[in-house]
């Protein structure tokens, strides 16, 4: 085929589509275009003698049927499907309206099901699929330190980021950056906690992105000793500045430093992450550059030329530096070798540890390998598909339903020259119809829970990175298109195929409305297999959702808007020293240098406490290492009690059961005024000597001494003798898992004391360990207050700043706002759950009616006959009833057995359910119900129909 | 009404369009009835088109663009619509009329081959 085949072709087809939605030629002009013809052959026969009459005949007769020419014009105008197909759509949307049931019932949980997947599908899409808004994005790169055995990023020297920027061939500009968060104190004395960009000169670079303003960070920036810069984003010189263009040369006070501003980036620059401030990076101390979250990227843009494989295989043969080579410990230049030249490595072993190069976005996912996010949604995929089964397989029905009782039309249309893949086409786009409207209602649903989440993402401290946009994307719309397609196919395809297979052998008989379409096999164990999953999913789903909406339903059960919390954390490794305290500094190793930032954050700690209480509004104040709800999860080992029973749900590896820890000041138990139920609280000495004693909630002296505790008050053994005090426990380690605040493992600490269960931690065993202000960096600060907490936020950030402008203070929330964050997930799955379970019964429950009600209607005949031969009605219903119960019957059975073993393998509550007490046996009361119903009405009509005419009309 | 197939000749598929194309080419700018009244004169009445095998067939090579048409008048003053060859259609013939050649001088050679 030659291109100008190919043209040809093209041309002739975008002539056809045209021609499908009316084009140039009418029909009409056909005609006239016809009848020119016939006439011209009249003429023809007339000159060779043949009377007028005659040669009008002869003419049509040598011409060929004058209506089979016009029909064969308008196949070559158009796509006679396409045309036919939008006839479909009327009748599909004419159904939809007088089948309004069906369409509510089917409509609501397809749209559920689709709503579902697109959300989930949205989400990776953002996460997976976003791209870098730069010039040429797609080619900016990170380079990590990548640990193979344990799956996650390393830390990364200082070293490592010079020979990358030394060597490497197939990355430029390589540069890295750190999140810090800084007070940003203005002339008035006002203070904002910010993020801010340490980041190196040639992150601008790689951006491509030129300053609005003045200039961007340079590389003598970062030398020592040269005079703090800064780089402003277009909303804050326009907010702090007016946008005056004598920006270049004014002061920002970034905590404790004054920092000149020397540049303004453009709107909407918010390069490496979402910043609006840009400081140059320097070397830390310790030299490394730290890996968590988004604090910490090296990043670099691929030579033109150079691939992401090429540079990953290029970083991969550099090799990862040893921590011990780090020439800030030693003083000294590391002494780098490689292991080809079979000298003592001072690398890290290339098989546990090596450096990759992986897509810039992709390194702010999490420790992933590229192909687990893939494998990731591959799996997510499958399940949001099979999300939509349910709905579909019950719409499957119902249209099996009532598509056998139009065989009739398909019949009288298949006798007139219809095909049968012409007929399931009109089905197939009659299920379209609906599916199509449930994928259009999607649609809107994604679009507001995109900018719901944006939203929340924006009240986030630092917000999502600068590339995600959240909202419709084409991709989205081709998936939620697709799921449109695929549920059509399951409810539309699957019953036409079936309903339309007999068509050829059914003859006169069907247009006389005889038809031997029974529902066989395969629809009764469709209908068992509903039921079953009816009784024996939905009141799983049920409990799931109650357990998760009961405490929101009900509430926390105390005044939760009379405590808040904030986090208070010193700027990294920076403290303004008093005079005094500069005196007593003596650097003489990371360990006394981290001891001596304690106990001038201690110091800090303490005067703002004391300041707060100075505050009317403030009646206590004592600091945690998180506000109750938020504690760490940790795995618990008691001494001499096997617990191997309890499932590692995380990694099923050592024994232990869940619980949380938590580090807090002595004063703690009081701001939530927790009633000691047994042993004492924390003294000084717990405090000082950092000792083994702990003190333990009611639900964790509970799992380790099982009915030792007593309503009465006092009671403090069981008859069994088991008592919590005194009892030793240890915590436990599992392999590669890191803790940032973790309390030593392996070492066994002591109950001395057992609380009641703080609020918001109601269902969860809690440990408590004394620390002294300072040693909890950050800490939070638990706050029993008085009155409108309005205005906390920012009292709390001026009284920092007033003990030491490098105090950052920030995620002021009280409990009730705790309490609600985390309430909207739960909320948000239980009543997603809820939602779709409901519908999913609605949609079961009509399904069935659907069947049985069908299966009851074929029999009319069979139960004129009987009746005519004397049957009595109760004999009647009886044999109706008998085939409906068998298949309710072996539903229900099948339902409950599931739901038992279900239940005895994964008991709700270690899923976060809640039983409800009867749900089983309502849930199979209740499709027993619908089916006896569905079986009464059709049956109580046969009875009343004279036996005669039940023969005469099959 | 169907077709009337030839006595003794099979009508290939495509070359309803390289006999158009041709008889454009040769003729000029024709009609439909004239189109057809020339094949038949031209087999000797073995061919014979009727309008639902002509006229889709003349549609479809104005699709492709490889002739146009306009509504004129004939010689006995009837209204009808003048098919004219585009010089793409004069590609197309060209091209078809190669390809129909060597394939008649395959099969000429097959049918004389002794063997």
């Amino acid at each position: 085929m030659t291109l100008h085949d190919v043209c040809s072709s093209l041309r002739e087809w975008t002539r056809r589509v045209w021609g499908a939605f009316g084009g140039r030629r009418t029909d009409h002009d056909l005609q006239r275009e016809l009848a020119g013809h016939l006439a011209l052959a009249e003429d023809e026969l007339r000159r060779k003698g043949h009377a007028p009459r005659d040669a009008a005949r002869l003419a049509r007769a040598a011409a060929g049927g004058h209506s089979q020419a016009l029909e064969a014009l308008r196949e070559q105008r158009g796509l006679p499907w396409l045309g036919s197909s939008w006839l479909d759509v009327r009748l599909g949307l004419r159904l939809l309206v007088r089948n309004w049931g069906l369409t509510l019932v089917g409509g609501l949980a397809t749209t559920l099901a689709i709503s579902i997947a697109a959300i989930v599908f949205a989400a990776f899409d953002v996460v997976m699929w976003s791209r870098l808004p730069l010039d040429e994005g797609d080619r900016v790169v990170a380079i990590q330190v990548w640990d193979r055995e344990a799956g996650r990023r390393r830390d990364t020297t200082w070293q490592d980021v010079e020979r990358w920027r030394a060597s490497l061939q197939s990355v430029d500009d390589v540069g890295a950056f750190q999140t810090t968060r800084r007070n940003i104190i203005t002339s008035d004395g006002s203070v904002e906690l910010a993020a801010v960009a340490e980041i190196s000169a040639a992150g601008f670079r790689v951006a491509r992105v030129a300053p609005l303003v003045g200039r961007p960070i340079a590389d003598a920036d970062a030398a020592p000793g040269a005079a703090p810069v800064v780089v402003i984003g277009h909303d804050v010189w326009q907010r702090r500045f007016a946008g005056s263009r004598d920006v270049i040369g004014r002061e920002l006070r970034l905590g404790a430093d004054v920092h000149t501003v020397v540049g303004v980036m453009p709107d909407g620059f918010q390069f490496p992450f979402n910043f609006r401030y840009w400081v140059p990076l320097r070397r830390t101390a310790d030299g490394m550059l730290r890996n968590t979250g988004p604090e910490g990227v090296v990043f670099g843009r691929l030579a033109p030329g150079a691939t992401l494989a090429r540079a990953h295989a290029e970083v991969l043969a550099l090799g990862i530096l040893a921590p011990a080579h780090r020439s800030a410990e030693h003083g000294t230049e590391p002494a780098l070798r490689s292991a080809e030249h079979g000298t003592e490595p001072a690398l890290r072993s290339a098989e546990r540890e090596g450096g990759r190069v992986v897509p810039y976005t992709f390194a702010f996912t999490g420790d992933f390998e590229p192909g687990d996010m893939s494998l990731l949604w591959s799996l997510s995929s499958l399940g949001l598909v099979l999300l939509l089964l349910p709905p579909c397989a019950n719409i499957a029905i119902l249209n099996y339903a009532r598509t056998v009782s139009r065989q009739k039309e398909f019949a009288a249309r298949y006798a007139l020259g219809g095909s049968r893949a012409r007929i399931i086409w009109q089905l197939f786009i009659e299920a379209l119809v609906l599916t199509a409207a449930a994928a259009g209602v999607t649609l809107l649903v994604v679009q507001v829970v995109s900018v719901v989440v944006a939203g929340r993402l924006q009240n986030i401290p630092g917000g999502p990175p600068f590339w995600m946009t959240f909202g419709l994307s084409s991709r989205t719309l081709l998936f939620v298109a697709g799921l449109a397609v695929a549920g059509a196919a399951v409810s539309g395809l699957v019953p036409a195929l079936q309903a339309t297979g007999r068509l050829a052998r059914l003859g006169a008989g069907a247009l006389a409305g005889r038809t031997s379409v029974r529902l066989g096999a395969t629809w009764t164990t469709l209908v068992i297999a509903q039921v079953a999953f009816s009784v024996g999913v939905l009141p799983l789903a049920a409990e799931l959702a109650w357990g998760t909406l009961r405490t929101g339903v009900i509430g926390p059960g105390f005044a939760a808007e009379a405590f808040a919390t904030a986090r208070v954390a010193p700027e990294a490794e920076r403290l303004v020293l008093a005079a005094d305290e500069a005196s007593r500094q003596v650097a003489s190793g990371p360990e006394t240098a981290r001891r001596q930032r304690a106990v001038l954050f201690g110091n800090r700690q303490r005067e703002l406490a004391r300041r707060l209480l100075a505050d009317p509004g403030i009646l206590g104040v004592a600091a945690a290492l998180q506000p109750p709800g938020e504690e760490p999860w940790v795995f618990v080992d008691i001494e001499g009690r096997d617990i191997s029973t309890e499932v590692d749900v995380l990694n099923g590896r050592p024994p232990g059961f869940l619980a949380r820890f938590n580090q807090v000041e002595t004063a703690f138990f009081d701001i939530y005024q927790v009633p000691t139920l047994a042993g004492r609280r924390f003294t000084e000495g717990d405090v000082a000597t950092e000792a083994a004693a702990v003190i333990v909630n009611r639900n964790f002296a509970e799992t380790i001494a099982p009915g030792a505790l007593r309503q009465a008050q006092g009671a403090v053994s069981a008859p069994n003798g088991a008592n919590p005090l005194g009892r030793r426990f240890r915590y436990v380690r599992t392999t590669g898992s890191e803790w940032v605040h973790a309390p030593e493992a392996d070492r066994w600490y002591e109950v001395v004391g057992v609380v009641g269960n703080l609020p918001v931690t109601t269902d969860a065993r809690v440990a408590y360990h004394a620390a002294a202000p300072g040693r909890i960096q950050p800490a939070h600060l638990q706050l029993r207050l008085r009155g409108d907490p309005a205005g906390l936020a920012e009292r709390l950030r001026d009284l920092a700043a007033s003990v030491d402008p490098t105090l950052q203070v920030d995620e002021v929330r009280t409990l009730a706002e705790i309490y609600r964050e985390h309430r909207f997930g739960d909320n948000l799955g239980a009543i997603t759950i809820g939602a779709v379970t409901g519908s999913l019964l609605l949609l079961s429950a009509a399904g069935l009616y659907a069947l049985m009600a069908f299966t009851v209607a074929q029999r009319r005949r069979e139960i004129g006959i009987r009746s005519a031969l004397g049957a009595q009605p109760g004999q009647l219903m009886a044999a109706v009833f008998r085939r409906a119960f068998w298949q309710l019957g072996a539903g229900s059975a099948a339902g409950i057995l599931a739901a038992y073993l279900t239940g005895r393998y994964v008991p709700i509550e270690q899923i976060g359910g809640l039983p409800i007490p009867g749900i089983l046996p309502g849930a199979a009361a209740f499709m027993l119900l619908v089916g006896v119903l569905a079986s009464l009405g059709p049956a109580r009509r046969g009875l009343r129909i004279d036996p005669t005419e039940a023969l005469r009309s099959e | 009404m169907p077709n009337r197939e030839p006595a003794k000749a099979e009508v290939l598929r495509g070359t309803l369009d390289l006999m158009v194309l041709q008889t454009l080419a040769a003729l000029g700018p024709q009609h439909g009835y004239a189109i057809g009244a020339r094949l038949e004169q031209v087999s000797a009445g073995a061919l014979t088109l009727n309008m639902g095998t002509l006229y889709p067939g003349l549609m479809r090579l104005e699709q492709q663009g490889l002739v146009k048409a306009e509504w004129g008048v004939t010689d006995n003053n009837r209204q009808a619509r003048f098919y004219a060859i585009t010089a793409a259609g004069r590609r197309r013939l060209a091209a078809d009329k190669k390809a129909w050649d060597q394939m008649v001088a395959v099969m000429h050679t097959l049918f004389e081959d002794p063997a």
